[in-house]
């Protein structure tokens, strides 16, 4: 069946594939090594420069000139980790303005609209830093690139830029994102709050479709902005369930005195969701007025709104434990359980519950 | 004469048949490996890229990360607990809890955990869904609001992951096991594809070897590969099956199989399928498979996917006595789950779970062993009384086992390229001495493993079988951090059933 020959080429053939995947790790490592050597000494002698810039301030052009020794890799690294510490705004318009000419970027900018994803993905790194106004254009291309990787880091690049046709387009494809890449963008947007809180009141309507809506207002809650939390708060008696939970939600960061009377309001809701959330809002704004409701709510039917009522009074204090104290004596077993289970915890841990 | 020359014929014909059958099957199955290698490739480069460091930071700071409840089964752990617990409740990751189920252990695992955690008792306020032995008690910590403990009549590993399903506040799950190492930063990576805009019903990250590595309070701080050949053979087994076994399912209709020792579930699909079983001995592969069915059954568009860089330590055995219990648990669990589920295979209305991954674990895993040890039997004996000609036997070895080799190398090469765990050169070396020696002796060891499991499962055995823990390589205690926490006790007084980390077996 296999001649002699045969056999023999095979076997060279299968040595040699073997010994050129032993060549090749054996290369590979050397190379993978070298480059890393590269890239670390480069970071090690940026980094003192970097954060003498920081933390003394002083000329920026220390930063370009070490960043320019690099390889467009290392500083674009090495950069990006900058993006992520606490920089001021300020600070990171000057650095952009200081880099923006640098041949490096310019380089890793050309590649933006490459069919390459990952050169894509550098691009929007890098516009997370240096972006600038002009740069919309080139921004909201990312933001809808077809790589998840991309888009995300866009929406990055995209806080860093005041342009409102930016932030409408945002706002308008929000409802389309999943729930993770949602709160992102939320904690993105909210680096603009004026920009934001501006475009978002138009849009808080009753007459808004409901996903989008919903999505706004979350928008609203975590830039807790309080014009549009006011606006907010006039959607609590909206016929959609749905979006009296994202309200009841969003009310917790709208430490105003009309807020309570339509939390304790919504303390009654039919859908046990907004109950829930209503009482987890008034523990938030430690509300004492709604001391009554919430022990009330200690005996709900549904677990999640006995727990959020039970953590709301836990997190109010006062009155509010003696009241908690008082439910672990009650008739009502659940009620009994609940207070008990709540009693038992650290402020700490009544806090840390309450977040999450 | 004439029907002895007949006869002769008809079997050197038949031995040929088989020998042609089983040396095609090698290689169609190798290559469907080689197929899979080419289909991680570029996501495992993806990854690399995704995970920079810069990207984590930013996730970990947002709001965006899902809210996930680790849930943790123990069992006689009372030498570790305090640290294993320790490090998952420091783990780098916003918004998690930790629920860990004292399956009714023998020695002093609830006490210690009461006195390390200042744990106090708490009504059973949690929604009960899914039907389990008796819960004794809840426990909750003044000092570490995170955690919740439960105590509860031992029932076996399944049997308290769905008690710690049922305590578990949070959307998300993370099943892990007590005596798993993970790394501080593996939460935020599993998450990532969260982030990624897609669906998600399970994640499943990378498990690795830890026999050999420096660990200080529960954290691998330096990643070694075993000198030994059984654990050292193992940590190639193991970078093959994870890093492109693994990977490559993501494009052929996700993963089939998610590890019990580290896998992220969405908890409502969990509870919709109404938790583990408790009557198989791989509950983590039959949970993955029923989930896959649930979600083709009900039209669900979720992922079940693969990502290689949040990694889990964990310990594999270092006697060949442990292994080949281990190995026939996991296969026995493999037959049981594939005669329970056999209602997907080449089933159209399944996708690529009934008509790939399904008939891939019948012919590629189920098999494999059978075929492998015909084909052995057939061609020693067929070459020793001169039915085959060696080149025949040289052309078996060489698909059977060079190819093999290659695709281990294969690999060796992409963790190099990639992650590169192991930075010492020595190590690399290790790697690639032990995927040239996983096939002499390991594989037809496994091969035999195996085979008896195919016995144990027609006599109707649900046993686990025990394993014999070496504990952790302490790191030399530093002499500039005096109070550094002591890593785990070697924990050689721990017996406790393996990890059923499922690892596809290889070619």
């Amino acid at each position: 069946m296999f001649s002699l020959d045969a056999l023999q080429v095979t076997v060279t053939a299968g040595a040699i594939v073997v010994a050129i995947a032993f060549l090749s790790l054996i290369g590979l490592r050397w190379r993978i090594g070298a480059h890393h050597a590269e890239v670390e000494a480069g970071v090690a002698a940026l980094e003192p420069v970097l954060q003498r810039w920081l933390v003394i301030g002083g000329d920026v052009d220390a930063v370009r000139t070490a960043l320019r020794a690099l390889s467009p890799y290392a500083a674009l690294r090495s950069l990006a980790r900058l993006a992520t510490q606490q920089v001021t705004f300020e600070r990171q318009q000057l650095l952009a303005r200081a880099l923006r000419d640098e041949p490096w970027v310019k380089g890793i900018l050309r590649d933006a609209r490459s069919l390459l994803w990952w050169h894509r993905f550098d691009a929007a790194r890098l516009l997370s830093v240096v972006g600038r106004e002009d740069d919309a254009g080139l921004v909201a291309a990312l933001l809808d690139d077809r790589s998840p990787a991309v888009r995300l880091v866009a929406i990055d690049a995209a806080a860093r830029l005041t342009a409102r046709p930016l932030l409408q387009q945002e706002l308008d494809t929000l409802h389309l994102r999943q729930d993770a890449v949602q709160a992102y963008q939320f904690a993105a947007l909210a680096r603009q709050p004026a920009i934001v809180a501006e475009a978002l009141i138009d849009r808080l309507t009753p007459e808004a479709p409901i996903p989008a809506l919903n999505s706004w207002i979350d928008v609203a809650g975590a830039l807790a902005s309080p014009a549009a939390l006011d606006r907010v708060r006039e959607l609590a008696m909206h016929p959609a369930p749905e979006v009296r939970l994202h309200v009841a939600r969003a009310l917790r960061r709208h430490a105003d005195p009309g807020t309570p009377p339509v939390l304790v309001k919504l303390l009654a809701d039919p859908d046990w969701r907004v109950r829930a959330q209503a009482s987890r809002a008034l523990g938030a704004l430690r509300c004492s007025i709604a001391i009554k409701g919430l022990a009330q709510a200690v005996r709900d039917r549904s677990w999640w709104v006995r727990y959020r009522s039970a953590l709301a009074l836990a997190q109010i204090g006062g009155r509010a434990s003696e009241e908690l104290h008082d439910l672990m004596t009650c008739d009502d077993p659940m009620a009994r359980d609940m207070s008990t289970l709540v009693w038992g915890l650290s402020s700490a841990a009544v806090v840390e519950m309450s977040e999450v | 004469m004439l029907l002895a020359i007949d006869v002769e014929r008809w079997i050197v014909t038949a031995v040929h048949a088989a020998d042609l059958t089983v040396l095609w099957y090698t290689f169609l199955v190798n290559s469907f490996f080689a197929l899979l290698l080419i289909l991680a490739g570029p996501q495992l480069f993806a990854h690399w890229r995704f995970g920079s460091e810069d990207v984590l930071t930013r996730s970990l700071t947002s709001s965006a990360a899902p809210r996930v409840s680790i849930i943790v089964p123990a069992y006689n752990e009372a030498v570790s607990i305090v640290d294993s617990l320790r490090s998952l409740l420091t783990l780098r990751y916003p918004y998690y809890e930790v629920v860990l189920v004292n399956d009714g252990s023998k020695d002093d695992t609830l006490q210690r955990l009461i006195d390390a955690y200042d744990l106090y008792e708490v009504p059973p306020a949690v929604m009960r869904r899914l039907r389990t032995q008796k819960v004794r008690a809840y426990y909750r910590s003044r000092t570490w609001t995170k955690l919740l403990v439960v105590d509860k009549i031992n029932g076996g590993k399944a049997d308290s992951l769905n008690v710690a399903l049922d305590a578990a506040r949070f959307p998300f799950v993370l099943a892990c096991d007590a005596d798993t190492l993970i790394e501080p930063d593996a939460l935020l990576r599993l998450t990532r594809p969260f982030l990624f805009d897609q669906k998600i019903a399970a994640v499943g990250g990378t498990i690795r070897v830890v026999n050999s590595c420096t660990v200080r309070d529960g954290r691998v701080t330096d990643a070694r590969v075993d000198p030994r050949w059984l654990p050292g053979v193992q940590t190639v087994e193991y970078l093959r099956a994870f890093l492109f076994g693994r990977l490559g399912w993501n494009l052929l209709g996700g993963n089939l199989n998610i590890s019990g020792a580290f896998g992220l579930f969405r908890r409502d699909y969990l509870t919709e399928i109404l938790g583990y079983a408790t009557s198989t001995v791989t509950e983590d592969f039959e949970v993955s498979v029923r989930l896959q069915r649930h979600l083709k059954e009900h039209a669900i568009k979720a992922n079940v996917t693969f990502i290689p860089d949040p990694v889990a330590w964990t310990e594999v055995p270092t006697s060949i006595k442990v292994l080949g219990r281990q190995r026939e648990r996991w296969h026995r669990g493999l037959i049981a789950t594939l005669v329970t589920h056999r209602k997907v295979l080449f089933n159209p209305k399944y996708g690529a779970t009934g008509l790939i991954a399904m008939p891939y674990y019948l012919f590629c895993e189920m098999l494999a062993p059978l075929i492998e040890a015909i084909g052995l039997v057939l061609t020693i004996a067929g070459t020793a009384v001169g039915l085959l000609a060696p080149a025949y036997a040289v052309a078996f070895f060489m698909v059977t086992y060079l190819y093999g080799i290659v695709l281990s190398l294969a690999a060796i090469l992409m963790e190099e390229a990639t992650f590169h765990k192991y930075r010492r050169p020595a190590d690399s070396l290790r790697l690639i001495l032990f995927a040239f020696l996983e096939p002499l002796g390991y594989r037809q060891a496994t091969v035999w493993f195996r085979l008896k499991a195919f016995w144990r499962y027609l006599r109707g055995d649900h046993s686990w079988g025990r394993m014999q823990r070496e504990g952790f390589a302490a790191a030399p205690p530093a002499p500039s951090t005096p109070s550094a926490v002591p890593a785990p006790a070697p924990a050689a007084a721990t017996v406790r059933p393996l990890t059923p980390v499922s690892v596809p077996h290889i070619h």
